[in-house]
């Protein structure tokens, strides 16, 4: 029996790490597009695009060269998410949904369609594990006291989703902080621009949730990391002690500073000006009068 | 002022041909940036994806809240990517689902890390489980080969020694169940004097504290372990033993004179000293101080020496016979 346990434990674990191998994975992935996406906020819009195609054919075959990779790695990360809900009993049969082609938005309906079919999975199992924790860590008893913390957190989430405005203005970057490629720096904005001065709701940053999850990452890897690094830090600066003469103390020895030399001083010469000294400046720098 | 309109038009549009002239190399270079980085993403999502079919990777009996946890970051890459083919397309992203999916799945991960502290332990437990299970098989994989397989290999067993064969055979505990000869254990016995050990020790350890005190670059890691401020001193080059001693000898006399306020009688022969110390202090007189004593402790000598040079200790040695010998003939 005990046998028994052991080894489902194992298989468990096995597969416990293998999805930790893939989180490692998909971070990674997370860590390498965020050079492009900071970078997309640069290209320019429609107009100005179509000028830029129209001046370089260079440009319009990287612009074409861009919007086919971009395509197959959404392609091939939908892939891997088909194969993961495949290989998953509990999300197998999951919401299937009939992919709905609608020409240009083709690409954005598939996404949808592959995250609506894993919702009911991720939520049913994210209130599960939120509720063994409540239990194991005695957070339940304060029931009815904190109902916002005490709520699943799907309906947390939900809740915010009502009205995402202010999570979205948060992630909206001003126009002075990116340089748009074909656009004046001292050019005014739009009259939709004028209304949100907050931010360009054309420029996502996601740099604050990227650096957390990379502080994260980094913890995880070498939980004492950023106390070493302080510690090594710390241990780098030099100590600057001061220099004394302990025998100097008690009047043993006299105490003087040294002047420097007087640089650059001249003391004045007396000096007799010759009679003809006032013509000659009159006749130099003209009469007053 | 058709013309003057006509005029601000076409200048505007030269202002803007000459921007797109001067921002076409950037433009060119952060695309190809961007399609290597997509690239390189997408070759490693198609190399897990590869394992993940060829069930390399199976995480069937794993926890559903890891793998809910892998869906949402990966439908966040997801949304990312369209995000850049929709920058790329030169289409507005204002108003568009993609931002909202962003922000729903960023918020999801956010409160999902308290999970992720507390749940971590059990994580843990299972993954050190599956390890302790490698580590069990792979000995019985082992043990498999070697009965299985005709290794090369010598059975060495075969040349373990035959109790039979010696004079005192051991009794029935010396033999083990599993064929190694483990021969009988005797009582540990020490060999060495504790007692005469201990004093060994502690002479050790006074004549190296003794050396400690006196080095003057032990002394300057002590006055740093202890930070005090770096002493400045007027002598340039090694200071001897001696020079050290006299030192710490006037140092004590002065403190005693500033206490009794009264000052100590400098004798001729004090004189004397300090003058032959000060003559000796800028030459190579300290160079092989504490050679003798370095050496006795490598060797394990247990002589007391002080570390000065033998001729010293000769002429200091004659001199108090010689005073001695004066006074008595004083005396008489």
């Amino acid at each position: 029996m005990m046998n028994q346990h052991r080894e489902e434990d194992a298989l468990r674990g096995q597969a416990v790490k293998n999805q930790k191998a893939i989180w490692d994975k998909t971070l990674e992935m997370r860590f390498l597009l965020q050079k492009a996406f900071s970078t997309s906020n640069k290209l320019p819009q429609e107009p100005i695009r179509a000028r830029f195609c129209n001046h370089d054919k260079q440009i319009e075959q990287a612009y074409d060269d861009l919007l086919n990779s971009s395509k197959q790695t959404l392609s091939s990360m939908m892939e891997l998410q088909e194969a993961m809900l495949e290989s998953n009993q509990a999300t197998k049969g999951a919401n299937e949904m009939p992919s709905a082609s609608n020409g240009d938005n083709d690409e954005w309906s598939e996404v949808q369609r592959l995250q609506t079919r894993i919702t009911t999975f991720r939520n049913t199992e994210i209130d599960k594990w939120q509720r063994k924790i409540q239990v194991t860590t005695g957070a339940a008893a304060l029931k009815g006291k904190l109902h916002a913390f005490n709520q699943n957190i799907s309906d947390q989430v939900a809740g915010y989703m009502r009205d995402p405005s202010r999570m979205i203005n948060r992630m909206y970057l001003t126009n002075s902080a990116v340089s748009v490629f074909g656009k004046d720096v001292g050019e005014p904005g739009t009259a939709e621009e004028g209304h949100n001065m907050e931010g360009d709701p054309e420029l996502i940053d996601d740099s604050e949730f990227y650096q957390q999850l990379l502080k994260e990452f980094l913890e995880s890897c070498d939980k004492g990391a950023s106390e070493s690094a302080i510690y090594a830090l710390k241990k780098q600066q030099v100590k600057k002690r001061k220099l004394v003469d302990r025998r100097a103390s008690k009047s043993r020895k006299i105490r003087y500073h040294v002047h420097e030399k007087v640089t650059n001083f001249m003391a004045p010469e007396p000096m007799v000006l010759p009679p003809m000294a006032p013509k000659l400046f009159e006749n130099l720098f003209g009469n007053a009068s | 002022m058709a013309a003057a309109s006509a005029a601000a038009e076409a200048s505007g549009e030269s202002k803007n041909e000459f921007l797109i002239r001067d921002d076409a190399p950037g433009l060119l270079a952060a695309l190809k940036e961007m399609k290597d980085g997509l690239d390189l993403v997408r070759g490693k999502v198609e190399a897990i994806t590869r394992k993940v079919k060829a069930n390399q990777l199976p995480a069937a009996n794993g926890i559903g809240y890891l793998e809910a946890k892998n869906h949402l970051l990966l439908g966040y890459c997801q949304d990312i990517v369209y995000y850049l083919l929709r920058k790329a397309k030169g289409l507005s992203v204002d108003g568009h689902p993609v931002v909202r999916s962003l922000v729903e799945i960023r918020l999801f991960l956010e409160k999902i890390r308290p999970i992720d502290k507390k749940a971590e332990y059990q994580i843990q437990k299972l993954t050190d489980a599956a390890d302790n299970a490698t580590v069990r098989e792979k000995p019985g994989n082992a043990q498999a080969k070697g009965k299985d397989g005709h290794s090369d290999e010598e059975d060495l067993l075969k040349y373990r020694p035959n109790p039979d064969m010696m004079d005192t055979k051991p009794g029935p505990d010396g033999q083990d169940t599993d064929g190694v000869y483990r021969p009988p254990k005797f009582m540990p016995t020490s060999m060495d004097d504790e007692e005469k050990r201990r004093k060994n020790d502690s002479r050790r350890d006074k004549a190296i504290a003794r050396v400690a005190i006196e080095n003057p670059y032990i002394k300057e890691i002590i006055d740093d372990a202890a930070d005090r401020p770096e002493e400045w001193k007027e002598t340039v080059g090694d200071e001897s033993r001696e020079f050290g001693r006299y030192m710490r000898q006037r140092e004590e006399q002065e403190k005693q004179e500033e206490e009794l306020f009264t000052r100590a009688p400098v004798t001729k022969r004090d004189k004397q000293i300090e003058k032959r110390i000060r003559r000796q202090l800028h030459g190579l007189g300290g160079l092989t101080d504490g050679f003798d004593l370095g050496m006795n402790m490598l060797l394990g000598g247990d002589k007391e020496d002080d570390g000065g040079s033998s001729k010293s200790h000769g002429k200091s040695g004659n001199r108090k016979k010689h005073l001695k010998s004066s006074k008595k003939r004083k005396r008489h």
